[in-house]
């Protein structure tokens, strides 16, 4: 598997407070790795000093061997695609439009080329949303919109994927889709990593899992490592009951 | 594809306008008048003479200023991805009106011809570094709305302190009818003044176009796909206080255009902010010609001004548009 992301040190502030404290964490192609970690553990300020919306105090990041503080934004933009957590969408774009703009910007008056066409197409149709090509996209429901944001980013095409929340707010079959077309994408070559909160899709979607608490990592693993009754205590604060096929359920506050 | 037919048809319109504002006014001419008098002598031919001499600089002031509110409203509503937003959003027009009203307070215009239009230039320029200097900080679309707005209602009062103060009711009467606005008696002058100001002002609005399409996603999902917020912040902004400034400069200020033209093309480019721009210039012209034209006809005993007809008809339509579209978008 070749190494696609690799940060070593990664450390951010924002104000006076450590957000991300001393990170260390590689992703190689064809993984699906899960960011999890409690609520202000700094998962979201990962993903974005991993696509250089926040400064590094210190450490360094390197992309498919090289230095992402060098690189212009239009290859970044080309080898990181972001899936972020319910964005707005201000116009009501068609569906197939919105999808088409993870092709990146393209310069004044240029048209769509044949691969631009090819990627937009195989993204709506992994993600299933062709029925909807010519919807606005502002008339959809939260599922047909969760799958669209994900075509979008999908489109991009690049080695990296960085979804932050992709399931959170979907019902369960929506839920289930988009891990599974994570997984594919991963099964298909591309390195993905997702922040998640629920710890029985992380434990059956994802190759490994990174435990982020108060900006530090504090585990690192497979999800049948990582995943112990004593992390999840401390990390979370909770009592968990063990189901089928890796199922992880909260059930009660352990302090 | 759809915007490559709705280019074509507005330029098939604006065509037909722009015989009809030659066509119309104090003399009526055939359409065979406006022909010969677009290549006849103005010396010798009376249509030549008011064809080419006074109705011709006039239209062609028009579209300029037409395709300018428009292109500069599409871009901005881009930009700030706010449907509310026009030029005088940012504070351009109410900065260049200011501008033009301390030349006509000190009563420059009767020591150059290019005392209002300049110093209406130089109050939007100004104005917009103002806005640079403000919004440096956090350039979000939000705080350059209200730093626009601030800086528009602080151009408004002092305008109004210019009015207050004005030391003639001749003076006073000259900035209250530049105020409203008007394209009556352009010259060439006029048209050769603005044009070096608006020219670069279009192009870095165009350029701005890919951009825009990325903005109707937030600002972090944009600059994830490449997009240099800084750079399509400056194309728009600068460019708007280019096009708009040197609009105002020669016809005061013209509501309504900026505003209205954007939400009536959207729906025939799929709501696109990118291929958006060239239909919002045209409609601008094709917009601000038929109003010219309209004034032109309607039987008044002082001509009406052009401001006060686009928003006297603008209002009504617009309200009605936004009734429309809000019950669509929910």
């Amino acid at each position: 598997m070749s190494l696609i992301l690799e940060a070593k040190g990664l450390t951010v502030s924002l104000g006076n407070r450590w957000v991300v404290d001393g990170v260390d964490m590689t992703v190689s192609a064809g993984e699906l790795v899960g960011l999890i970690g409690p609520n202000g553990a700094g998962k979201t300020s990962l993903l974005r000093a991993l696509l250089r919306f926040l400064p590094l105090t210190t450490g360094t990041l390197t992309l498919m061997g090289e230095d992402v503080s060098s690189l212009p934004a239009h290859r970044l933009a080309g080898r990181i695609a972001y899936l972020p957590q319910s964005p707005t969408v201000h116009w009501p774009l068609s569906v197939e439009a919105l999808v088409a703009l993870g092709r990146g910007a393209r310069p004044i008056f240029a048209r769509q080329s044949e691969v631009d066409r090819e990627a937009i197409e195989r993204a709506m149709r992994l993600a299933d949303i062709a029925g909807l090509r010519d919807r606005p996209a502002t008339e959809l429901s939260g599922g047909e919109r969760a799958r669209v944001l994900l075509a979008r980013a999908l489109a991009a095409d690049a080695p990296l994927l960085l979804a932050d929340e992709p399931v959170a707010a979907l019902d369960p079959a929506h839920q289930l889709s988009v891990m599974n077309v994570l997984k594919e994408v991963a099964t298909g070559g591309k390195a993905v990593v997702v922040v998640m909160h629920d710890l029985s899709l992380a434990a059956r979607y994802c190759d490994r899992l990174i435990v982020l608490d108060g900006g530090r990592k504090v585990a690192e693993g497979t999800p049948a490592d990582v995943l112990t009754d004593t992390l999840l205590a401390k990390v979370y604060g909770v009592r968990v009951s063990r189901g089928e096929a890796g199922a992880v359920t909260p059930v009660s506050l352990s302090r | 594809m759809i915007g490559g037919r709705v280019n074509l048809v507005l330029v098939a319109l604006l065509v037909l306008a722009c015989l009809l504002a030659l066509a119309v006014g104090s003399t009526s001419l055939g359409l065979g008048d406006v022909l010969t008098g677009l290549v006849g002598n103005p010396e010798s031919d009376k249509a030549a003479l008011i064809v080419r001499e006074i109705r011709l600089p006039r239209l062609v002031a028009g579209l300029m200023v037409g395709a300018s509110l428009g292109l500069a409203g599409a871009a901005l509503q881009g930009l700030l991805k706010n449907p509310l937003a026009d030029p005088g959003v940012i504070g351009v027009s109410a900065s260049a009106s200011l501008g033009a009203v301390i030349a006509l307070y000190y009563g420059l215009s009767a020591v150059s011809a290019y005392a209002v239009p300049g110093f209406a230039l130089v109050g939007a320029l100004l104005s917009t570094s103002l806005l640079y200097v403000f919004a440096r900080r956090d350039p979000s679309a939000l705080t350059l709305i209200l730093v626009g707005i601030a800086l528009s209602h602080l151009a408004g009062a002092l305008t109004s302190l210019a009015m207050n103060l004005s030391p003639n009711p001749f003076s006073l009467g000259n900035i209250v009818m530049w105020l409203l606005g008007s394209l009556a008696n352009r010259s060439e002058a006029d048209i050769l003044l603005a044009l070096p100001f608006m020219l670069p002002g279009w192009v870095l609005l165009m350029m701005a176009g890919p951009s825009l399409a990325h903005l109707t996603l937030d600002d972090d999902v944009a600059e994830s796909a490449g997009v240099n917020l800084r750079r399509v912040r400056f194309l728009v902004i600068v460019g708007s206080a280019l096009a708009v400034g040197a609009s105002v400069a020669i016809a005061g200020t013209i509501g309504f255009v900026g505003l209205m033209v954007p939400h009536m093309i959207r729906p025939f480019v799929g709501h696109d902010p990118a291929r958006l721009l060239l239909p919002s210039a045209l409609g601008g012209a094709l917009l601000v010609t038929l109003a010219d034209a309209l004034l032109r006809v309607i039987p008044t005993e002082q001509e009406l001004k052009l401001g006060v007809l686009t928003a006297l008809l603008g209002v009504p339509f617009f309200l009605a548009l936004i009734l429309k579209t809000r019950r669509q978008m929910r």
